[in-house]
């Protein structure tokens, strides 16, 4: 009872179950927030871009959110709910010299065990672009 | 007990031969997570690199060329050994939009494995000169 024969392969196989399968579970929900934060980056600064040379406003509302469902998806990110918030300096928002801004939020639902408490998390990214000058308006 | 019966009852070294049947198992654990940093590492370039030429070749005065040497200068700066398999760079239709697609494949060898996998960045960019 008291010889510590096998004592490392138990130590070995305490650490693995107690350190890195959490561990895992951590890395894991680093790499989804990370993947949301490139995807709402992403959507958003392609959004702003879409609305500034659209033609008019309701087709640049139109065509940045399109842009953000299609953007978002080439991060795989299904398993999120996306909104996107469009907001303009001028009014009607493409007068030149005006600034749109598009603000892209993700709930991350993360895959971890319901005893951890927080299952998810929102990331926000925006992006201003500004409308031509030389635009007619 | 004489003391050679004592010696052999004794637990010294136990730990060292442990470790030593352990370290084989630790060392694997450390190569694979090595390894899977490489690989995200890998796969993050193509996307960035992906991703940079689109939205290159979704300018309005933009050519899918301009976009295919973005690619290349995003993956050069992996090194010059980080070459592409291929690129493809089109635009597609979605949404009642035109999209510029890039996709860049290049085959990523696992050492100690031996394996070579297909490894693909993509991204979308709404093409500006049709807005």
């Amino acid at each position: 009872m008291t010889s510590d024969t096998g004592n490392v392969i138990v130590e070995f196989i305490g650490i693995t179950v107690a350190l890195l399968i959490p561990l895992s579970f951590i890395s894991n929900s680093c790499i989804q927030v990370a993947n949301a934060y490139r995807s709402t980056e992403a959507s958003a600064r392609t959004a702003a871009r879409a609305f500034v040379v659209s033609s008019s406003d309701s087709k640049g509302y139109y065509a940045a959110k399109s842009v953000v469902g299609v953007v978002s998806d080439d991060f795989e990110s299904q398993n999120s709910e996306i909104t996107t918030t469009i907001s303009c300096t001028k009014d009607p928002c493409l007068l030149p010299g005006g600034f749109v801004t598009v603000k892209v939020s993700k709930v991350v639902n993360l895959n971890l065990p319901s005893a951890l408490g927080a299952r998810s998390v929102v990331v926000t990214a925006q992006h201003t672009s500004v409308v031509d000058e030389m635009r007619v308006p | 007990m004489s003391r050679d019966r004592k010696k052999l009852a004794s637990d010294s070294g136990s730990g060292i031969v442990g470790f030593v049947l352990v370290a084989p198992l630790l060392v694997s654990v450390f190569i694979a997570i090595a390894q899977i940093a490489m690989l995200v590492a890998d796969k993050s370039v193509l996307d960035s690199a992906a991703a940079i030429g689109a939205r290159t070749a979704s300018a309005a005065d933009a050519t899918n060329e301009q976009g295919r040497s973005a690619v290349l200068n995003v993956l050069a700066s992996r090194g010059s050994g980080f070459k592409p398999e291929k690129i493809i760079i089109k635009q597609v239709s979605n949404h009642g939009f035109i999209f510029v697609s890039v996709s860049v494949t290049r085959v990523v060898e696992i050492p100690f494995v031996g394996h070579r996998i297909f490894m693909t960045g993509e991204a979308r960019a709404i093409d500006e000169a049709f807005l």
